[in-house]
């Protein structure tokens, strides 16, 4: 390792609503990849849109290749130093392979009249796939790609580029083994060419495999930064689970009953498979996992929202085929999506219109729907509730936690047996989410059974009786809450097999 | 069915389950739980029932009213935090119950629970205990203020004894003052009981935070958990989150 670091942080802060990076100390070295590791939301992501220029910090020093960077300078001198590869893949779709690759290297016949010497373009192009041996051809377009295939051209692009800092966010989500090879291939190949990598992961496979240094990050704070040689497996997980408390959730005590929803070898494409368990009246069922682990995924498939579901499902013991989610509702299941806009409310109905949707069939007499009725009844709910201001507006004025108090509403009103709810206290203020796990409280009161996706594994803990964790395409334990711990939750859930 | 006939079974129903939901009406006489509604309604107006969130329930004989009796105007928020400690304890638990109302509800319910140890200072809760065998009810000694002993005697009495679970009632919460209660002696009997207690669960109306009242028991952290009712202020449950309090909102609200 060379002596200065092409990059140095040192106290940087920067607030944004109401997340904040504080007193950030960071540096990277030349042919070195430098591993960030965090949970969802502890601010990985923000750092890197500081150190690629996309958020200028509110104050601390910022120095590149040895010289501090003034306020204004940010962009330009960052972008012609620094590739970020993002989660989602930003190449031109209806280009070719290799204008893709070297989009920013364009070999010119002649510069000034920007003519491209396709020629040359496609040798070196020929050449770079065949020194990887990838089988994809130089004159496809990226839309012919796969996911995996894109994933290792945007790898490719930062591998060409003459960027001395790569960063690359979460790579390895859903890849197959030989994929994950060459992709390890192509990111050593990076620090062979004299770069730094900050590298963004999950994973502890990838840390002992790739990492040189580590860097763990918690609720906006840097914990600690290591060398890999010297860390264990067991001192990452300690540092990445830091202090946890459990227990400030409001959690009762419920005899569970009879088994409500019974999943057996629940598999989808090559995403999930052997998928097995049972859900209690009465009882929460805590999943978590990693982004990516499909988690959300598992949640689509008992809701019937996505096609070709592998496996049996059982509801009260007796089979059924969900093969919509109208199948799901009239079994009793509700689903509560993670992305609320898009899946969850009808953004232009008003909330009045947003709770009764599910139940208007007991409303219903003469073929026409009661409305004095339904409001009568709707008003209980809001009140209820909690929902603050005017039912008859439109559920979007709404704050983020009144509409997913609306959106409870909706499901408890239809009388739901089964709940699933995937994330549903992310980005909510702190009285709703207690509001919240009160709702629940009252569902298992009441014999409802309650599936409780969640990436908060401090919530999962407080609030479910058994945990589940999504690993390698599939359930890595389910237990009673009492007999596992944060640490072994972290661990299990960071050490996906290929 | 006509009319008629369904309002007799509706009545007939009531008088054998004193409640009956809408959902179980409409399953029952297999009639829209509209035309269900209605006749809750007009059997509202006749006074025959009072209606409910999702239901009805049985109403109470006038002759009792006539008995000049304490109405009380928060029975419905009492039974729903009773409701929820019902749900903190278990069988085989050895709990404390301290004065109040609510409390008297919380003990009515606990009554139904297998082979509790139940301490008392208050004789409506161990009122609540005398007709059930099945748990074991302790009254402490003292002087008598009102329904509950207090005094020196009370607290000597209390220090024989250690419980796993203790509900302390008081009369208000504020982020200045911490806990309230309205005599010199309560306070003083919570801060014992309160030492002898492995988890502390404060019983409180939702309109009495931010309340004072004159009398102080100690901060808020003293609680484990807070139960109150539905109507709570959101700023109250941040402040208590943010004091690793767990809130208990009694919610009752789906319907079986």
């Amino acid at each position: 390792m060379l002596d200065t670091a092409i990059l140095k942080l040192e106290n940087v802060n920067l607030k944004i609503g109401n997340f904040s990076l504080s007193d950030i100390n960071l540096d990277l070295y030349p042919n070195e990849i430098h591993v960030i590791m965090g949970e969802n939301r502890s601010g990985k992501s923000l750092l890197m849109q500081v150190i690629s220029g996309v958020l200028p910090p509110d104050s601390g020093s910022f120095v590149l290749d040895g010289r501090e960077l003034k306020y204004g300078e940010y962009t330009s001198c960052i972008k012609n130093n620094i590739t970020y590869v993002r989660q989602d893949s930003e190449m031109l779709s209806n280009l070719t392979i290799a204008e893709n690759l070297f989009f920013n290297n364009m070999p010119y016949k002649n510069r000034a009249l920007k003519i491209i010497d396709y020629d040359r373009l496609n040798y070196m192009c020929q050449k770079l796939l065949s020194d990887f041996n990838l089988p994809i051809s130089i004159n496809d377009r990226v839309s012919a790609l796969g996911l995996a295939q894109r994933q290792i051209c945007e790898f490719l692009r930062a591998y060409v580029s003459d960027a001395k800092i790569v960063i690359l966010d979460e790579p390895f989500a859903a890849l197959t083994q030989n994929e994950r090879e060459l992709l390890c291939k192509v990111v050593k190949s990076i620090r062979e060419r004299g770069a730094g990598i900050f590298y963004i992961t999950h994973s502890l496979e990838d840390v002992f495999h790739l990492g040189d240094r580590i860097t763990i990050i918690k609720d906006g704070k840097i914990v600690d930064t290591r060398k890999v040689s010297d860390c264990t497996r067991d001192e990452i997980i300690k540092l990445m689970s830091g202090q946890y408390i459990q227990n400030r959730y409001p959690k009762i005590k419920v005899k569970t009953g009879k088994v409500i929803l019974s999943v057996r070898d629940l598999g989808f494409e090559d995403k999930l498979h052997n998928i097995n368990f049972d859900l209690r009246k009465g009882e929460i069922l805590g999943v978590t996992g990693l982004a990516g682990s499909g988690r959300t995924l598992l949640a689509k498939c008992l809701f019937g929202a996505v096609d070709n579901v592998k496996g049996k499902i059982f509801v009260n013991g007796s089979e059924v085929k969900i093969s919509d989610p109208y199948t799901a509702i009239s079994n009793g299941i509700a689903l509560i999506p993670e992305d609320r806009i898009n899946y969850s409310i009808f953004a232009y109905l008003t909330v009045s219109d947003n709770i009764s949707v599910s139940s208007l069939k007991r409303f219903a007499h003469a073929l026409k729907i009661n409305t004095s009725i339904l409001t009568q009844s709707v008003m209980e709910y809001i009140k209820k509730l909690n929902i603050t201001q005017d039912p008859r507006e439109s559920i979007l004025e709404y704050s983020i936690g009144n509409q997913q108090k609306a959106i409870f509403a909706k499901w408890i009103m239809s009388r739901a047996k089964i709940f699933i709810l995937d994330e549903p206290t992310r980005g909510l203020d702190i009285a709703s989410k207690i509001d919240i796990y009160n709702f629940i409280n009252d569902l298992v009161k009441k014999e409802v059974g309650v599936i409780f996706i969640s990436s908060d594994i401090e919530e999962i803990l407080g609030i479910c009786d058994r945990v589940a964790v999504l690993s390698s395409r599939t359930l890595a334990c389910n237990v009673s809450t009492k007999d596992i711990t944060v640490e072994r939750i972290i661990e299990l859930a960071t050490s996906a097999d290929a | 069915m006509f009319a008629a006939e369904r309002i007799k079974i509706i009545k007939n129903y009531l008088l054998k389950e004193q409640k009956v939901s809408v959902a179980k009406l409409s399953e029952l006489l297999n009639v829209t739980e509209v035309t269900i509604r209605r006749d809750l309604e007009k059997l509202e107006k006749e006074g025959f029932l009072e209606r409910t969130h999702g239901g009805a329930i049985l109403k109470e004989f006038k002759e009792e009213e006539s008995v000049e009796e304490f109405v009380d105007v928060y029975k419905t928020q009492r039974q729903e935090i009773a409701e929820t400690a019902y749900h903190l304890v278990s069988d085989n638990d050895m709990i404390m119950i301290t004065e109040g109302l609510t409390n008297a509800c919380i003990a009515r319910k606990l009554a139904q629970k297998n082979n509790l140890t139940v301490l008392t200072n208050d004789m409506r809760v161990a009122m609540e205990f005398a007709g059930s065998p099945m748990n074991n009810l302790i009254l402490l000694g003292g002087d008598l203020k009102e329904y509950a002993v207090y005094g020196q005697m009370t607290e000597n009495n209390l220090q024989y004894f250690s419980v796993k679970h203790l509900f302390v009632e008081v009369d208000a919460i504020n982020k200045q003052s911490g806990i309230m209660v309205s005599s010199i002696s309560k306070a003083s009997f919570i801060q014992k009981a309160i030492r002898a207690a492995e988890i502390v669960s404060v019983v409180c109306l939702a309109n009495n935070f931010g309340e004072k009242s004159l009398y102080r028991v100690g901060s808020v952290d003293l609680a484990d958990k807070i139960i109150t009712n539905s109507e709570l202020d959101d700023a109250y449950k941040d402040y208590l989150f943010g004091l690793n309090i767990q809130v208990y909102t009694s919610v009752d609200i789906y319907e079986e």
